[in-house]
Formats: structure tokens, sequence, C-alpha cells
């Protein structure tokens, strides 16, 4: 609500007071800001908690902060709040702070905290003014792992080269690391469907690199990026880890509820592949994700597993602006997942290995700072449902095959 | 002479300072850019091009909501008025970069390129101003 209260009384001052009070001299501060509200209702699956009832628990706000210092050195900090069930709740983080020193247009160095680049998307998925659909296709930006793909801290570089009539390459390489929330989504996913409680989880080192070719081709562009993370947790068992045999009913029991255990992940390694086509009012767009998170598990003293969890996923999108104030959109996107090992534990629900989403929206503007949107989703697959929000009586994830989703959702931005 | 007019056919439109729109790129003098290929205004406009060659950062000036900045995006940069709005709030809100400088009149825009080091905006009409007229090669 402070959040709210402050976001107003800027926008209101901004215009007024912030850069009469400064000196000729010294560096003009921008301000500049977001604030969206959201409702979300699903049908036989909760998308997120309670969402088969509606909920407003469902909102983003930022505000930001620049300053241009010198010709070549720019400053900024941004400060970001969501909600989205249970999670975020509203509280406010840094969502970048970086000093910017651009040598040249092919060099510039970045140090701080900066958005983590994958896909062409990923770094304004908090933007909701930004794009035609309320959220993005799940299958590469799925909600349930937000959390850990926003920011990195440490260092980057970035710049573009022409070479002749190829158009022009454009690059960013950043290594760092982040911190993971261990009350977040993606610790919430792995605790649930894996029965564990995760008490540590840290980030080794975060290289994310990403390469986007403009090419001559008015329109058109296609980008690559990598983002390979290594990272380790520890936590405790919280149920008995059983793994039936190749003759059920036998089963072996591999720990037990209260065992400590560790996982090493040596590799963590997400590629996109994007590519998208501007056409006057249309807007063409197709990504393809490939995931490959190397696992060693060891519970102490008793048991060491090698696992090997894969995903692939794309999508296709297609936007339209009809007019001054209102586009169409339209996307389909799939995904699926699935966890190979020595002694894999058996899969908690057949939803959880595949979603495939039809999605159709449509964006109002309002104004230049108003917009609202609508959008319905018919969904096959629960893999990027929280398994939390959709437990049976006995605490088991039990997902529908078939669900729908609509959302809508309003936002400011100054 | 039919060599003389073929001459001036196949040169006129490679390299001049106005558009058939009309529209004319001036920049602040100390830039000393006297020409510009269509990329380089696009590479400009999309924040591509950050520095000038000769120095200094590029400042960007627009005539926002006018007819002649949707004729120039849709001529130069490849995208619609809202596009445009769409691509540099990404750039403000993931730090990347400052919002073009918006003006209502041509006036104003003038003002500004010839009082400020390292700004290029577009225009309709002629100035006395101090500005340079920047010529639009292909």
């Amino acid at each position: 609500m402070k959040m709210i209260f402050c976001l107003f009384v800027i926008s209101w001052v901004q215009g007024e007071g912030v850069h009469a009070a400064l000196t000729e001299e010294a560096p003009k501060i921008n301000i500049h800001g977001y604030l969206s509200q959201g409702f979300l209702i699903s049908s036989r699956n909760n998308f997120v908690l309670d969402s088969k009832k509606g909920t407003f628990q469902f909102n983003e706000l930022g505000i930001n902060f620049t300053s241009q210092v010198t010709d070549r050195i720019h400053v900024g900090i941004q400060f970001a709040a969501r909600d989205f069930g249970d999670k975020g709740n509203d509280k406010v983080l840094i969502d970048w702070a970086f000093a910017d020193y651009n040598w040249r247009n092919w060099l510039g160095l970045r140090v701080g905290k900066m958005k983590l680049q994958y896909g062409f998307y990923n770094k304004t998925r908090d933007i909701d003014m930004l794009r035609t659909f309320i959220l993005l296709p799940q299958s590469i930006y799925p909600e349930i792992y937000r959390d850990t793909a926003t920011s990195m801290k440490g260092i980057g570089l970035y710049g573009v080269v022409s070479p002749g009539s190829m158009g022009n390459i454009l690059y960013q390489a950043s290594i760092g690391a982040t911190e993971v929330d261990l009350e977040g989504s993606t610790i919430d996913l792995f605790e649930t469907i894996g029965d564990i409680n995760i008490t540590q989880c840290d980030v080794g080192r975060i290289f994310n690199g990403c390469l986007v070719w403009e090419t001559p081709l008015k329109g058109l562009r296609a980008g690559f990026t990598l983002l390979d993370i290594k990272l380790n947790c520890s936590g405790v068992i919280t149920k008995d880890f059983t793994v039936p045999l190749e003759f059920p009913p036998y089963a072996i029991t591999l720990a037990w509820k209260g065992d400590l255990f560790a996982v090493e992940c040596p590799k963590y390694q997400i590629n996109v592949f994007s590519i998208e086509y501007t056409w006057k009012n249309l807007v063409l767009a197709a990504e393809y994700l490939k995931m490959r998170h190397e696992m060693k598990l060891y519970v102490i003293d008793r048991y060491k597993n090698d696992m090997l969890l894969t995903t692939e996923s794309y999508y296709i999108s297609g936007t339209y602006r009809l007019s001054e104030h209102i586009e169409l959109g339209i996307n389909y996107s799939a995904y699926s997942t699935d966890l190979d090992g020595k002694l894999a534990p058996p899969p908690v629900s057949p939803d959880l290995d595949d979603q495939k989403d039809l999605c159709a929206a449509v964006r109002f503007d309002l104004n230049a700072h108003w917009t609202f949107k609508m959008e319905g989703h018919l969904i096959k697959g629960a893999a990027l449902c929280f398994p939390r929000y959709n437990l049976n009586e006995a605490g088991v994830p039990i997902f529908a095959r078939r669900w729908s989703l609509f959302g809508a959702k309003m936002t400011y931005t100054f | 002479m039919t060599t003389i007019l073929m001459t001036l056919l196949f040169i006129l439109p490679m390299a001049v300072f106005s558009d058939a729109a009309g529209l004319k790129i001036i920049a602040h003098p100390g830039v000393q850019v006297f020409e510009l290929r269509r990329k380089d205004i696009r590479d400009i406009y999309t924040g591509v091009t950050k520095i000038w060659d000769t120095d200094g950062k590029v400042i960007i000036a627009i005539l926002e909501g006018s007819e002649l900045h949707k004729q120039f995006l849709e001529e130069y940069v490849n995208k619609t008025p809202i596009q445009f709005r769409n691509y540099w709030r990404e750039k403000v809100f993931t730090g990347e970069g400052e919002s073009p400088k918006p003006f209502k009149t041509e006036e104003s825009l003038i003002d500004f390129v010839a009082n400020t080091k390292g700004a290029i905006g577009y225009i309709s009409t002629s100035t006395e101003k101090a500005v340079t007229f920047v010529k639009i090669t292909r």
C-alpha cells in the first residue's frame, strides 16, 4: 500500500518539482513507474492459489530512478513488487540497479544487478504494457519459475557490430550470481513434487549470453540466448522415497522421511532460439527452448543417484493492431519435460509431463498511460500448474487433463 | 544532354536533404554529421547507435503525436508510433536507455537541437537556427 501511495505521489510531482529542484549543473533524475492489477479465474485446476474461485492476488508495480551522469555513464535503480497467489505478497525488491559505461557503440560495460536475458521477452515480463498478452507464452516463460529468472548480480559486456550490409549483431554477455528465494515458486514446485523441504540453495555462478541479429530484411530479427547455472541445494526428505521395481508390487525404499539430502547441479543450461518479424501492425514471433538439468542427488550415507531433467518447448504467436486503441493476439505454446535416471522417482502425475496452451487475447489502449487486457486459454496438461494448489485430501497433487484459464488486467504507466 | 539528365536522375535520389514527404534531418552543429544512411537513422532512433563518431552521447528528439512523427517512423524506423513508444519503454524499464525527448512543435524541437550537444531531430520546415541539415542517403 505504501508503495502504491508513493507511486502516485511521485507520478504527480514528477513534472512539477523533481526536475525544478535540481540545479542546471546537476544530472537530471528521470522517474518512471508502472502499476497493474489483474484477475485470474480457472476451471478444474488451480493455476495459482484458489484461481478456481477467481483471484485478484495478481499484481505488479515498479518504479525506477535513472540518470545520465556523463555522456558515457548512465546509472539507475528499479524497485519492484508483485503478488501472485501466495507468492511475492507485494514485497518490495530491487529489480535492477546498475552503472552502465558506454565506451563505444560496440563495447559497453554494466556492473550491478541486471535483468536476466533469455528469449526476446524475459527482460520485460514484469512490464505488462509492453505486450498484447497478459501471460507470456508459458512454455518458454512459465510463471512457476519466474522468481528465479528475473535478475542477476555481476558484470556484463554489451555492444553492437554492423558487418557491412548484413544488418546489426547485438551481443550481451554477463557473469555473476543470483539468490534463490526459499519461499518462492520454484522451490515450492520442487518441494511439492519431490516430497522434500529445501533449507539451503546456493547459485554458484550464472553465465548469461545473448546474440540478436537484426537482419537486413526490414522488421526481421533472430536471436540466441544461453543461460548456464551452477547450483547446490540441500534439505530434508519429508516422505519415504520408494521406487517401484520392474515387477510390481515389489518396490524399494531408498530414503526415509527425515533423511538429509543434497543436490549438486553441475550443469543447468537453457538455450533459446528466437525469431520475430514485424510488418506494419502485424508482429509474428516464435521461440524454441531446450533445457538440460543434470543433477546428482545424495541422501546422506545411503544413496546416490544421477538424474537428468530435460525440457523442450516452443510457441508461435501473432499479434495485430486494429486501431490506435485495440490490438488482438493469439499464441500456441507447447511444453514437455522428462526426468531420467538410474532410479528416477515415479511420476507424481502424468499430467505434469507436458502442457499445451492455446491463448487468444485482446488489448485496449485507453490512452498512452492506461491499458486493459483480457485473454482466454484452452489448456491440455498441467506441467506448469502449481502442484501445491492442486492437492487431494491425501496431499498428493491431482490434475484435470483439460482445463481453461481466463485473465483480465489493467495497467497504468508513467 | 541526355547523359547529364541521366546522371542527375541517378544522383538526385541518392543524396537528398529532404525526402519525398519534405522531411529533413537536423543535428546539433557539434555532432559534425553531414550525411546519414537510412540504416544509420534507424540505428540512431532505435538506440543501437548511442555514441556519435565525433564523441558524445546521441540525444534523440521527436515530434510526438504528429503526422510527421508517424511518417518518419514508418519511413525510417519501420515502427508504428505505438511500437516505437513501447520499444523505448522497454529500454526505460530495463535500465538500458532513456526515452527520446518529445516535442509538440517544430520550433521547440529546432531550439532544442540547436542548443543541445549531441541532439538530432527531424522537421518539415526550414530554419535559420544554428543546426546542421543532414543529407539522407540510401
